[in-house]
């Protein structure tokens, strides 16, 4: 047993990982790393941005392959047999894919069907998971609803399902709140503890780091160092001190100068005093004299974040230390006037109040700091400031005015960052900049300017050209501010500026804070991060939309808790939120066990007398049904357009010409002329309006009043004796098509004239060749008879292929399938999941059509029912593996979709041949005709629908469709890869 | 005022610089376009010039050979098959061998020669009844040929009266003809649509549309940046369109590039105009786009681009009428293939007119009112 628990459970060795950067350039994400996890431990993976953490995680998970070296988790190497990998292993990405539109409990039971926990096992492990994470009051809830929080807590009740034997965590706190993380961290430990899980994690936070038994620093590709947190610790021990400021000076401005000091390494402010990490041990005395100016200074243990930027600053060029940024107009500072006054302020959603009565007050100049756990209120609060949105009662004033009643120009005042990265992303920081500028009514020089400026301060220029996406997170962050700040506002608005940014990089930030705030200008921020409540001059903690507290952060350290003396900034708020809580008698933290029946969520789980594959295969095909119900947008496509098609088509839009507008213009009134003319006026084809004037009749073909003129020349009836007899046509030929049915009939009714008047004798006539024509398969010549067999084709293709491109599509795109891809689901498990509700809606499509086409238009099925059915069977299976074949080239829904308009749902209808003869078309043409599924569709539609079950039309088509699936699903199959690229 | 007109200037360019940077944006602009021009000049024709056929002559003489002979020189008919008797006609229909089966009777020439009709019997494949249709026309002209021919050989009276048709506009009713310059809308208004209402939904979604809102720009201002590069996309596909009709299909322009250009302009208005109104509605790019193609298709099927209005029932002619696509094919095919100027174009331009001023008001609006 012992020498099991030494054994590695992951062995890295020389793993090598590169990407190409669309410019061409390589990164090397991790460059030829070794290390090892044991069995048993929590290990914390830690580093700047773009160290490689992420990527080493999704090695571990087989999602990604390495260039060279050797990875073996659990014993197995991952290159060879990821799947082995994936089936003992609990993965949560960064972005956790939760299906936002299925409930707490449905998300769930897919995972823990996907990864075989049998009822028996559930009806163990959910009360464990509900209480872990107080979602049972919550399960019928829909996860899109879930504040961010919860939704994390969900992501990991989902991994924590199945008992794995390692659990891997991408930075799983991120964008949670101190409570929150509290909690996800008690679970943590919890497992780590009882079931002796092994647990890999990377995280920015690095006290997290620090409650880990062990900790690897990653720092571009590399290990800096592995070993228990304490030996990081270690490294700045005898170096770190804390500096007390004095009386009534801000601890932010002491910090602010320290940094700038040579052999400084670090400095934050923490409660009230500054701790400063400096590169050589020193004596307290020496340093109160040459570092702090005379301020007092004592000695601290080290904590494993001092160790981390010791460690950092020996590794890369130091950290920009003098990240400052100077304004060019500074604004006047005059003490006490209010920048920003809310009195009162309310916001209602429907029934739920988000904002409570809200009440505070910002002086210019000062930093002001809203801290509050997920969903307390903070981001409406500031929408509502920056006039984004109205407020439902009470009043604001931000420099004055309310910038949602004020006029526009009073925005030009504030500058806002938001809450996740809002920049163009395609768009060059310099583009950026330009237009931002000019969005703030800046132009010519002092654009430039402007520009020339930004990029200097936050030293983005060496960046300019890059697109604003491909930024490393701090830069973004910078180039962020940079655009807030070009028009020189008074005011800053900062929504969580330094979520999921790197430690380094947040220091950078707040330097900049301080810096502007020094310079008269007023900002307001929002944090998670709780220590950086010491950077604000006053905070206040929000939760449930009402101001639970508010004051210097010193002031709310010791109204917390008076007894703890140096209580952090995070003890303090979840001191003070607790209280709050229980004070009103609605924590949510007692009544864990309560709002839920287990059998209930038990209910809905695939029949436990399947076997595994095929209860993997009913879970994804019930989630996707679920989705396909509660998403307008495939009820649109799959429902609501083929019925518009329909309707259209089989009412209203037909190729035949009747009722139609056509002057017959008589040069001379006489009998003949007269009756020639009655002709027309009698057939119901016709319109007819007799005219006595070729320029009118000419004027009105111009107008488009009508399509055809008769002209009956002069002397038509002497003529007519004489066999001279003249009739001018004239068509409006600008429709083709119409045009030549036009001519057909306006002649036809000459004729007919004709063959009357000799009938009756009154004419000798006689054409010695008659054309008898017969139309076989549609004897009524109805348009309708071919044009609604031919629509189950672009219905099998909408479903078929567009809409499967979508759905897939939107997998990628919100990361939904790389939480799925770590369990125990096989490719063609999950193709097939995808593809059964969508083959189901094309079938109800073809129903649809055929009862249509039967009952409302009466459209003979001279063929097989059972014959029309197989085939388009066949059909809409070949267009589904095209779907997936598109969505798998096109990860994005935007491109995606045009594609598969381009070259599935045009040429179904343009070169089907469903419309179009394709004998008549070009030869190349008609060369990518036979590479069309759909083409091969239509011969056997209208052959079944109108001719009947000619197998010698039908077999080779229905061969060819055949061929087509076993090809193209073949394909399918061996390019889907549980990969992310 | 200055202010206003720079702050629209810069949004423009930086609209036309998000789609012209991105490859992809390039690729979407110009490719699809003109492969469908390309694809549906080809493809898209009701003409035939390939109709297969087989032919049960009876009667063998001089005269019937005389007539399938003409049918063998149109350059459009090719005989598949010479059928002995009646009864392989099914199979050879069925079969999808030959499009039209002539069928001539034993006494055809006997006939003929004394002055009796001689019956010629067509029997065409209806599966594609519009296609048999069009067969049997050719059969008819041909036919009439010879009966003229005939008669002038055999010193008959000529026919009693004289047809002299005459097609306007597309003399030799090509599809083609129609079908081009009709794309020109058809096509600009998909892209427009999609760019318009793609465009906002795109910043709402990635957030950058906050920070838009928080500049100083007004609503108006914003709806004239985000207008301005779909007019101008549009414009330029529309014109590439139109140099593929002229340059490579070599279709005759009747009019004035200048009426078309005004034409194309009130419509691209009316589009931009649904584009803006659908972005003011959705929240999400998936809504744009499905808002879009469920958009689109009616537009586009409801148009006369590929069945004609006015063989359309009453109630869906009114629907056309709120159509702009309907007017803006009107519009082309009048200016490009019959040479229409202004003056007589009002009919048109006035409901796009119509058109463009609700929606860009209506947009303008729910800017105002949904600014959140």
């Amino acid at each position: 047993m012992q020498a099991l628990r030494n054994e590695p459970v992951l062995v890295v060795s020389e793993l090598l990982k590169t990407f190409r950067r669309e410019t061409g350039e390589v990164v090397r994400a991790l460059d030829g790393i070794s290390t090892q996890v044991r069995r048993g431990t929590v290990t914390a993976l830690v580093g700047p941005d773009g160290a490689g953490k992420t990527t080493l995680l999704r090695l571990v998970t087989g999602l990604l392959t390495a260039d060279s070296g050797m990875l073996s988790v659990l014993g197995v190497d991952v290159a060879r047999d990821p799947q082995a990998v994936q089936d003992r292993v609990g993965y949560m990405p960064q972005r956790f894919g939760l299906y936002e539109d299925l409930s707490v409990i449905e998300n769930l039971n897919l995972y823990a069907e996907l990864n075989g926990v049998s009822i028996a096992e559930r009806r163990e492990r959910y009360p464990r998971l509900m209480e872990m994470t107080a979602l049972g009051p919550f399960a019928n809830r829909l996860a899109g609803k879930l504040s961010g929080g919860m939704k994390q807590k969900l992501g990991l009740a989902c991994t924590l399902v199945r008992a794995p034997e390692l659990l891997v965590l991408d930075e799983p706190t991120v964008g949670v709140d101190p409570l929150s993380r509290r909690e996800l961290w008690e679970i943590i430990q919890q497992l780590a503890r009882e079931q002796q899980l092994t647990v890999l994690l990377s995280t920015a936070y690095l006290d997290e780091a620090q409650r880990c038994n062990e900790a690897i620093i990653l720092h571009d590709g590399r290990v800096l160092a592995q070993g228990p947190p304490a030996t990081v610790s270690e490294l700045a021990a005898g170096r770190t001190f804390l500096v007390t400021p004095h009386q009534g000076q801000a601890a932010r401005s002491v910090q602010a100068r320290l940094l700038c000091q040579p052999n400084v390494v670090d400095a934050v402010p923490e409660g009230g005093l500054v701790r400063v990490v400096v590169s050589v041990p020193a004596d307290t005395e020496v340093l109160r004299e040459q570092l702090s100016a005379g301020l007092p200074v004592t000695s601290v243990a080290a904590r494993f974040e001092d160790g981390f930027m010791m460690l950092l600053h020996h590794a890369a060029e130091p950290p920009n230390s003098a990240a400052g940024v100077s304004i060019e107009h500074p604004t006047p500072s005059a003490d006490g006037e209010a920048a920003v006054e809310v009195h009162e302020l309310v916001r209602k959603f429907g029934d739920f109040t988000a904002v409570d009565h809200v009440t505070f007050n910002v002086k210019r100049g000062e930093v002001f700091g809203l801290l509050g756990p997920n969903g307390a209120g903070k981001t409406t609060t500031f929408r509502m400031l920056c006039g984004l949105l109205p407020a439902s009662s009470g009043t604001l004033r931000v420099a004055g005015v309310d910038l949602r009643a004020a006029r526009a120009s009073a925005r030009q005042n504030i500058g806002y960052v938001a809450q996740k990265f809002s920049l163009y992303s395609q768009l060059s920081v310099a583009e950026n900049l330009d237009f931002f500028c000019g969005a703030y009514g800046l132009r010519g020089k002092l654009l430039a300017q402007r520009v020339q400026w930004a990029l200097k301060q936050f030293e983005l220029g060496p960046l300019a050209q890059l697109p604003a996406g491909q930024l490393p997170g701090g830069y973004k962050q910078r180039l962020a501010m940079a655009v807030a700040l070009v028009h020189e506002p008074s005011i800053l608005f900062l929504d969580e500026p330094t979520s999921g940014v790197d430690p380094l990089a947040r220091r950078e930030f707040w330097q900049r804070i301080t810096a502007l705030a020094e310079q008269g200008v007023t900002v307001i921020v929002t944090t998670h991060f709780m220590e950086e409540a010491e950077y604000c001059d006053r905070v206040a903690v929000l939760d449930g939309g009402r101001v639970l507290a508010q004051g210097t952060p010193a002031e709310l350290r010791s109204h917390a808790d008076s007894t703890a003396m140096a209580s952090t900034m995070e003890d303090a708020f979840i001191a003070i939120v607790e209280k709050s809580r229980t004070g009103n008698g609605n924590g949510h933290r007692d009544p864990k066990r309560d709002g839920y029946v287990l059998d209930t969520l038990l209910a809905g789980a695939a029949p436990q007398c399947l076997p595994p594959k095929a209860r993997r295969i009913w879970a994804l095909v019930q989630k996707e049904s679920w989705q396909m119900v509660r998403d307008a947008s495939s009820l649109a496509i799959g429902i609501v357009l083929p019925v518009v098609l329909i309707l259209l088509f089989g009412y209203g839009l037909s190729l035949d010409v009747t009722d139609v507008p056509v002057a017959v213009v008589l040069d001379e009134p006489s009998p003949d002329a007269l009756d020639l003319a009655a002709a027309y006026q009698l057939s119901p084809t016709f319109r007819t309006r007799v005219l006595t004037g070729m320029p009118r009749a000419r004027q009105m073909m111009i107008a488009r009043e009508i399509d055809a003129i008769v002209q009956v020349r002069s002397n038509f009836g002497r003529k007519l004796a004489l066999g001279e007899a003249e009739v001018q046509i004239l068509i409006h030929g600008t429709d083709a098509n119409r045009g030549r049915i036009l001519q057909a009939y306006t002649e036809a009714a000459v004729g007919n004239w004709r063959a009357r008047r000799a009938a009756e004798g009154r004419l000798i006539d006689g054409d010695p060749v008659r054309v008898q024509d017969r139309l076989w398969f549609n004897d009524a010549n109805e348009s309708r008879y071919f044009l609604v067999p031919g629509l189950i084709v672009l219905i099998m293709t909408l479903i078929g292929s567009f809409l499967t491109t979508l759905v897939m599509a939107r997998e990628w795109e919100r990361g939904t399938l790389e939480a799925l891809f770590v369990t125990r689901v096989r490719v063609g498990e999950i193709l097939l999941g995808k593809t059964v509700p969508n083959f189901a809606l094309g079938m109800i499509g073809l129903a649809l059509c055929i009862l249509t086409a039967r009952i409302l238009f009466n459209v003979p099925l001279r063929g097989s029912l059972w014959l029309l059915t197989a085939s388009s069977m066949l059909y809409l299976i070949v267009a589904l593996a095209v779907g997936l074949l598109i969505s798998g080239a096109v990860k994005s829904q935007f491109v995606a979709s045009q594609v598969t308009i381009l070259i599935t749902f045009l040429p179904a209808l343009m070169l089907s041949g469903f419309l179009f003869d394709l004998r008549s078309t070009p030869a190349f043409v008609r060369g990518i005709t036979y590479a069309l599924p759909a083409r091969y569709f239509v011969t056997i539609l209208q052959t079944v629908f109108l001719a009947g079950n000619v197998w010698q039309v039908i077999s080779p088509a229905l061969v060819v469709l055949l061929v087509m699936s076993v090809l193209l699903w073949t394909l399918v199959r061996f390019t889907t890869k549980k990969r992310l690229v | 005022m200055i202010d206003s007109i720079s702050r629209v200037l810069s949004l423009t360019l930086k609209e036309l610089l998000a789609v012209f940077k991105d490859p992809r944006g390039r690729f979407t602009v110009f490719v699809p376009p003109l492969l469908q021009t390309l694809i549906f000049g080809y493809a898209a024709t009701f003409n035939l010039n390939n109709v297969p056929y087989a032919v049960v002559d009876n009667d063998g003489g001089p005269a019937s050979l005389e007539l399938l002979a003409r049918l063998d020189g149109s350059g459009i008919f090719h005989r598949v098959a010479k059928l002995d008797n009646a009864n392989q006609i099914a199979d050879c229909v069925n079969h999808r061998e030959a499009l039209v089966v002539l069928q001539i009777g034993a006494d055809f020439q006997r006939r003929l020669e004394r002055g009796r009709p001689a019956d010629l019997q067509v029997i065409a494949d209806g599966r594609n009844s519009n296609t048999a249709g069009t067969a049997i026309g050719y059969i008819n002209s041909i036919v009439a040929r010879f009966n003229a021919d005939w008669r002038s050989e055999k010193g008959l009276a000529p026919s009693p009266v004289k047809i002299e048709s005459r097609t306007w506009f597309n003399p030799n009713l090509e599809t083609r003809w129609n079908m081009v310059p009709a794309l020109i809308g058809t096509l600009t208004m998909l892209q427009t649509l999609l760019l318009t209402s793609l465009s906002v939904a795109r910043e709402r979604e990635s957030g950058t549309f906050d920070q838009l809102l928080v500049t100083p720009m007004l609503p108006i201002e914003l709806m004239a940046g985000k207008a301005i590069p779909s007019l101008i996309i549009g414009t330029v596909q529309a014109t590439t369109i139109l140099l593929v009709a002229q340059l490579w299909f070599e279709i005759p322009f009747a009019g004035s590039f200048l009426t078309l250009y005004v034409g194309i302009s009130f419509f691209l208005f009316a589009a931009v105009g649904i584009g803006l109104l659908i972005s003011s509605v959705v929240g999400t790019m998936q809504q744009a786009l499905l808002f879009t193609f469920v958009l689109v298709l009616p537009f586009t099927l409801l148009s006369g681009l590929t069945t004609p209005v006015s063989s359309m029932p009453r109630f869906l002619q009114g629907l056309t009428l709120v159509n702009p696509l309907r007017y803006a094919i009107s519009l082309t095919h009048r200016i490009y293939l019959e040479g229409t100027g202004l003056t007589y174009l009002f009919s048109d331009l006035w409901p796009l007119a119509l058109i463009a001023l609700v929606t860009l008001s209506a947009s303008t609006w729910m800017f105002r009112h949904r600014l959140a």
